[in-house]
């Protein structure tokens, strides 16, 4: 009788222990499962993430409009009528994709409207805090300003704009960015390691200083030859500097 | 009256989720106001300056303030899909983690103190949310809630 019961005893705990472990088994087979699947969905959003920040950081090649510029007065790091009532300062970094961005986006329209017009006058300020590409590139823009081509040079400059600190600024890179603008290219090239160069660079860190600057690119206004404030935009977009611009116009017109 | 009570790695890893989210939403207020970040490593500006600090028209500091939400709100999810849910986001995270950082160190030369402070949230992210989901293939693992 005992031995009976033992038996379908031994029987129920047998096909249970059996039970469990299928069940175990079970559960780790769905655990991996969705392991496997976490990791392949994982994979494919990382990898269109890079992708895509990959293809933002891409360069563009060729140049910029540098008819832009053309019968407009320029020198050194001046661009419009040195009489015009109004003065707009950039600050700019050639590596920062933001300015490469205001460049192309909001600087062709500003100069049409109101540098062409005679009512605004424009300097550019250049800083290297990105890299040593920055450092490169600021130097020819500042000695193409000697041929009072620094405007064009910067321009084409930023539409050929790489991956920063990658080494693009190279000689080659340099010389053909000179040649585009229509610099004498060795007068660059001599220029840009010269002591009035270096005094540029220099005279820009310190006015940046000065004018509480920490981002590009930034920018003041003002009435020219008077007290520049700054100018904050949210949005790289024309819009945003035109409100401004006419202020200040109006003002001088008082 | 049910109470619900999560085990030690859900609370760690909502905790983690948290300070995750102060991070990037910080680094995403610093994107849009145009101000530097406190740093004192360095290289915050020269990384928030960088052409990956953005990707398309998300600054990658909202796009981290997204990933942190959704791995917090993943947490409140019950079962076994919560918990591969959660595994899935912070693996993810830690991998696009592992790629800024090479980018930092490697391509843009500069170290920005918020993005390794949230590249270290990441992976204690990860290491809390496999433990989790590996919790499920334990013996007699009780229900995940």
């Amino acid at each position: 009788m005992s031995s009976r019961a033992d038996s379908k005893k031994a029987a129920r705990e047998a096909r249970l222990a059996a039970e469990r472990e299928e069940a175990t088994k079970q559960r780790r087979q769905r655990t991996w499962a969705l392991v496997g699947g976490s990791v392949l969905l994982a994979a494919i959003i990382v990898v269109v993430l890079i992708v895509v920040s990959s293809g933002d950081s891409d360069s563009g090649s060729g140049g910029g409009d540098v008819s832009l510029f053309a019968g407009i007065p320029q020198q050194g790091i001046e661009l419009g009528d040195p009489k015009a009532p109004v003065t707009l300062v950039e600050y700019a970094d050639p590596q920062c994709p933001y300015c490469k961005q205001y460049t192309a986006d909001v600087l062709p329209d500003l100069v049409k409207k109101y540098v062409e017009t005679g009512d605004v006058r424009m300097e550019l300020h250049l800083l290297t805090f990105i890299g040593p590409d920055s450092d490169k590139l600021a130097r020819a823009a500042y000695a193409a300003g000697d041929q009072d081509l620094m405007w064009q040079w910067i321009d084409i400059a930023y539409a050929r704009q790489e991956t920063e600190n990658s080494g693009y600024a190279t000689s080659d890179f340099i010389d053909s960015v000179s040649e585009a603008a229509g610099a004498n290219v060795e007068q660059v090239n001599s220029e840009s390691g010269s002591e009035a160069v270096t005094r540029q660079i220099s005279e820009a860190e310190t006015a940046a200083q000065s004018a509480a600057i920490n981002s590009t690119p930034s920018f003041e206004i003002g009435p020219t030859g008077g007290e520049m404030t700054a100018l904050n935009v949210n949005q790289l977009e024309t819009s945003e500097f035109e409100g401004p611009i006419d202020e200040q116009l109006a003002d001088a017109q008082k | 009256m049910t109470r619900i009570r999560a085990d030690r790695p859900t609370m760690i890893a909502t905790a983690l989720a948290l300070v995750g989210i102060a991070i990037a939403a910080y680094l995403t207020w610093v994107h849009y106001e145009g101000i530097s970040p406190v740093c004192t490593t360095g290289g915050c500006e020269r990384v928030q300056a960088s052409t990956y600090a953005e990707i398309g028209p998300i600054p990658v500091a909202l796009l981290g303030l997204i990933g942190y939400v959704l791995i917090f709100a993943s947490l409140f999810v019950g079962g076994e899909i919560g918990r591969a849910l959660t595994f899935m986001l912070t693996l993810a995270g830690f991998a696009f983690s592992l790629y800024l950082t090479y980018l930092e160190l490697f391509v843009i030369d500069a170290i920005c103190q918020w993005c390794v402070a949230s590249a270290v949230v990441m992976t204690l992210l990860l290491v809390t949310a496999t433990v989790r989901l590996l919790r499920l293939a334990a013996p007699d693992q009780p229900a995940p809630g």
